[in-house]
């Protein structure tokens, strides 16, 4: 089994312990060697194996058509409610998986068969430091952060009672604000990483949206709460970000005025915070180089897209979804491009405007 | 198995756009999956949701009508005995 073969060579080993099929891919897995791959795995399937561990522990690389491998198997498994588990990835696997979304699918926390190892190492409780170093690599690159900028400037001008936005993301020695519309938020942000507590801080390592109605009535932080107070600021809305599943930030919204967000100011508030999400998510290398400007663009249509939906959603009482229908119904009676609709719902400044009634 | 997604990316490739072409025109319609996700959803590994099936055949029919065709890719409410291209 030892066999000396060339670094890189490709090749795939098959045997059976237990329920599992072990799947050991040793070398590089790309548009030539993935349909090998591809069949033995599927031969695999095809003989009742439900239960599937990719021994990746010698995968050197793998491109687009390995990874296409992946995806096919985890449908089939799923089909039949199988399961799939990466073993063993290297970082720079591990690294791909997790930008393509696979890991999150397919790293579950599951019993590893006694004959594989070493174990993968923990993650880290809070953060995955990698991903969260890689983030605030990726803020200092042009397109994350004006990607970012966008979200804050979008929010503060959608979210009706937001005095001031900021987005925090996790880097090497806790969070950092990467983008903020004004001082009072930066220095709003910077109240809560020196005191360890706020609702910012609450929001990034518990992965959920914290909300602070009146900061006056505000009993769960208490040396960030008398210094909000100090900066005029009464309300605060503020909701984790994550690349993938990860939590690697939040967006924070803050007011003046006490119970100034209503249902509407938090559900737009989550909208732009998954926007901010979308784009961590995407944050890697080759788009952050975007040629072209093509991601800059679609950035912008996205989120003038966002404001709209907003827009609607607030005028008609719908939810998102339905807002976008909206938009592409109105499109393709117009055959106009539904980014130009929306521009249009954003530019007017009529509050009336009847763009989807028959034209 | 996936018929919906196989004519999906038959659509695709009559439109002329590779995979990355068609990501990038549904991200900037405010598609939330990535590109990767979107090929699975193509391929047929994976199923879109109907609001992330509808963003993708915009994105399709936006490219159709720059080709001077009207919207020929079914959208979820569409009445299906209407779809142009059948029959």
């Amino acid at each position: 089994m030892s066999q000396t073969a060339a670094p890189g060579a490709f090749s795939v080993d098959v045997s059976i312990v237990g329920d599992d099929a072990h799947v050991a891919v040793r070398g590089e897995v790309d548009l030539v060697t993935a349909a090998a791959l591809g069949a033995a795995v599927d031969a695999m399937i095809d003989r009742g194996q439900r239960h599937l561990v990719l021994d990746l522990a010698h995968l050197e690389f793998i491109d687009a058509a390995g990874l296409r491998v992946f995806a096919a198997t985890l449908g089939r498994l799923r089909e039949v409610d199988g399961t799939l588990v990466f073993h063993a990835p290297s970082p720079t696997i591990r690294k791909t998986l997790e930008i393509t979304g696979l890991a999150e699918v397919v790293l579950p926390e599951r019993a590893e068969p006694p004959r594989l190892e070493p174990p993968r190492p923990a993650p880290s409780p809070r953060f995955d430091r990698s991903l969260a170093r890689a983030a605030a690599d990726q803020a200092r690159k042009d397109v994350l952060h004006a990607a970012l900028n966008l979200v804050v400037v979008l929010a503060r001008a959608t979210v009706a009672g937001a005095d001031g936005v900021s987005v925090s993301l996790a880097g090497d020695g806790g969070l950092i604000t990467v983008a903020s519309s004004d001082d009072t938020v930066e220095a709003m942000d910077a109240d809560q990483y020196v005191t360890g507590e706020g609702p910012c801080l609450t929001a990034a390592a518990e992965g959920r949206r914290v909300e602070v109605d009146s900061v006056d009535a505000e009993t769960r932080w208490p040396a960030f709460t008398p210094r909000a107070r100090e900066r005029g600021i009464n309300a605060i809305i503020s909701n984790p970000l994550r690349a993938g599943t990860r939590p690697m930030g939040a967006l924070n919204i803050y007011s003046r005025t006490p119970s100034a967000f209503g249902r509407e100011g938090q559900e737009l508030a989550t909208l732009f915070a998954e926007q901010a999400s979308i784009v961590l998510t995407h944050a890697s290398d080759d788009l952050a180089q975007d040629k072209g400007g093509r991601l800059s663009d679609a950035l912008r249509t996205r989120e003038v897209i966002a404001q709209a939906q907003g827009a609607l959603m607030e005028r008609d009482g719908i939810a998102a979804d339905a807002a976008f229908a909206v938009l592409r119904d109105s499109s393709r009676r117009t055959s106009t491009p539904l980014r130009r609709l929306a521009q249009d719902i954003v530019t007017s400044t009529q509050p009336d405007t009847t763009f989807d009634e028959g034209a | 198995m996936t018929e919906a997604a196989a004519t999906l990316d038959q659509f695709r490739k009559s439109a002329g756009l590779t995979h990355p072409d068609l990501w990038l025109r549904y991200f900037g319609l405010g598609g939330m999956s990535s590109a990767f996700e979107v090929e699975a959803y193509l391929y047929g590994a994976l199923e879109p949701t109907v609001h992330d099936r509808d963003v993708l055949v915009h994105a399709l029919n936006e490219r159709f009508t720059e080709m001077g065709r009207d919207h020929p890719v079914p959208y979820s409410d569409d009445d299906p005995q209407e779809a142009p291209d059948s029959r």
